[in-house]
Parts: structure tokens; sequence; C-alpha cells
């Protein structure tokens, strides 16, 4: 990564990871910048124990699985699988981080830049002041089992954390205790209920795509909040035929490049200009009908 | 030609912190916008902040590609 600015790195990991990182960190000496690395070390328990409290969050995503021995102590409820909560603390950051981290830039593990992050960060600066969440937007990307969910991919998120925490993103056994009548509902809860009807006995049914899913079902619903980001930053170009670009081709200019790019829905005649690869482990195929 | 390596001053700073997974506390907080946003004071340069989930090893072994920072220098070229 070369970056223009300093660096913070808010890391939710475990013991393992903590480990692994600090000995490749520590081989760092002399960066140009200022960088800042801190670890947030969550017990599993404490992450399932915090989305059991939410009440209602299932998932049937393979993302991050793993084999544990003590399946049945789970009080989650995954089809046919346990499903690492690691995951699903995608929605739960806005909790984790302390409220000193304002807003912050999620990116999956499986990605890296090919362009200055200060670019990204300064997509804050284009939102509403209404926005809290950017993600890529794909409106023709559409699968109906998913409940559309695949019109966004999680794997890169712009985050304000003050703006979520102010709003409650999430829901909680405590908020509902409360009896005051002082404080607003978390605003996730009727956007999932919208989206996928209302929970049964273990939560909400055919969730399929975990976070993505859950993210998908707030924007989707509470689009005051949300701003697509560019696809320059966007992960899923594999699944859209990459735009129609290719190796080869750096001379072509921007306009025989507006001409020839397609699947860019509302943002066809613009050129894409990929500033992050993501490497998008796919374990099985999945055919999607474009709709344009 | 001269070439001028210059590094800047590195501050590498690890915090290992134990967060409590808690909700927020029954307070509710502001919302942000412009009016009550602290203005940045000049000349202070706002670090680009990442929030990121590794919670194995192996997660950690891909975090840290993407979060491999390139040493890099000012390199100054100047043809007489």
């Amino acid at each position: 990564m070369y970056t223009s600015r300093p660096l913070e790195f808010h890391i939710i990991c475990d013991d393992g990871a903590t480990a692994y990182l600090d000995s490749r960190l520590r081989l760092l000496t002399h960066p140009v910048h200022p960088i800042t690395v801190r670890f947030y070390r969550l017990s599993f328990q404490s992450m399932v124990d915090r989305i059991a409290r939410e009440g209602s969050l299932n998932t049937g995503h393979a993302a991050g699985v793993r084999k544990l021995l003590y399946l049945s102590t789970l009080p989650l409820y995954f089809s046919n699988q346990v499903v690492d909560p690691a995951g699903l603390m995608k929605l739960f950051m806005h909790e984790v981080f302390p409220d000193n981290i304002e807003k912050a830039i999620y990116v999956d593990t499986d990605a890296f830049f090919l362009t200055d992050p200060t670019l990204l960060w300064e997509e804050f600066s284009r939102w509403d002041p209404s926005v809290a969440v950017s993600i890529p937007y794909h409106p023709n990307l559409v699968n109906h089992e998913w409940f559309n969910a695949s019109e966004i991919c999680s794997c890169i998120m712009l985050l304000h954390f003050n703006k979520l925490r102010s709003v409650r993103l999430m829901d909680s056994s405590v908020y509902r205790a409360d009896r005051s009548g002082l404080y607003p509902p978390a605003l996730a809860p009727p956007t999932f209920t919208a989206l996928f009807g209302p929970p049964g006995p273990h939560g909400y049914t055919h969730v399929a795509l975990g976070d993505q899913s859950y993210w998908w079902a707030i924007v989707s619903n509470r689009s005051d909040i949300f701003h697509p980001l560019p696809y320059d930053w966007e992960v899923t170009s594999c699944l859209l035929d990459m735009y129609g670009t290719a190796l080869g081709a750096d001379g072509t200019s921007e306009d025989e490049e507006k001409n020839a790019l397609y699947h860019l829905g509302p943002h066809q005649g613009t050129v894409v200009v990929p500033k992050l690869l993501h490497l998008c482990v796919i374990f099985h195929s999945t055919i999607i009908r474009y709709e344009s | 030609m001269i070439l001028l390596f210059g590094a800047a001053v590195a501050a590498l700073v690890f915090f290992s912190q134990h967060s409590l997974l808690s909700e927020s506390s029954l307070d509710p907080r502001p919302l942000i916008s412009p009016q009550n946003t602290v203005a940045t004071a000049p000349f202070t340069v706002e670090p680009v902040v990442f929030a990121l989930i590794m919670y194995s090893e192996n997660s950690a072994k891909e975090g840290a590609i993407l979060i491999k920072v390139a040493f890099s220098a000012w390199i100054d070229i100047e043809t007489k």
C-alpha cells in the first residue's frame, strides 16, 4: 500500500491473528507516514452473545466457516453449518470501536490497494449530510433467491460509525428492555422485516449472504443513509465481465473507454479506473441474470 | 543529477486492547453534522482510518498483505 497520509488500522482479531500481525508489523521500521495499529481482541463468546442479544440474525452463508467442536453450545441458528460470527461483526463494528473512531474504511482481507487509499478516504467528503454508509451498488445484478443482496458487495464499505451509533443501527435486548421512551428504536429491524419478512423462532430465514444480506436490507430500505461507492472501488467486476476492460490497452483514451465499457448501470458512460484488487474467492459458481 | 532520499520519522504504535463488545449507553447520541463537527486544525493531516476483521491466523496472513505498507522515499531528480 502506497499512502500519502498517516494510517490507522483498527483490527478485530483473536490471539492467533494478533501474534501473526505483530510479527509482520515489527518488520516495518521506516514508513514515510505514521502508522497506528490497534488490536481489539474479542472473545468468540462475546461475539456470539452480542448476536444473540440482537435476537433475530441468522445466515446460511459459508464465508468464514470454522468447524467447531462445541457446535451444540452455539445459541445461533445457522443452517447445517457453523458460521464464524466474526463475519456478522461487520454489522457491529460501530459498537466495538471507541467513540473517537468517527468513521472508517472496511475492506475484506482478500483484497489490496492498487492506489493511494487517501483517494478512497476522500469519498467521505462527497456524501450528503444524512449518509452513513457507502457500498458498491449494481442495480442490474439481481438474484431473487438472495433477496437481490447481490446488488451490493459488503466486501468494501465506507462507514460513518458515529452516525450508525446515533441511530442505534443494530437492535439489542438491552434496548428492548428500556421502557423510558426516551430513546430511538434500533434502525435495522424494520428494514430486515421489510426484506425478509417477520423473523421466525430461529430468526430470519433464507438469508443467504450473511452480513451482506443485512446490509442490503438496510441500504435498500433507507436510501437516505446510503451513497453508492464509485465502481473504481468495487470488487464485483469479475461477475460483470470486468466491464469489458482488459489488459494491454493502456493507451486507450477515456472517450474510447466510455464507449466500450458495459454493465455499468447508472454509471454507464463513465470510465472505471480500478483502484482496488479483490481476490474474491468463491466456492461455487452462481448464475446471475442481467436485467439490462 | 542529484538523488535526494528523505524519509519521514516513523511512528509505529501497537496497542493491544481488550475492548468490550457492548451496546451504546442509553444516552442518545447527537447526530454528527457539519455544524457540530470539530474542524481539523491547520496543518494536521487526517489519517486514513481502516476498520478490519481478522479473526484467525489465516485471516491475518491475508490481511497482512492488505495492510502491507511499502517503504518509499522522496526522490528529487534534477537534470543539468
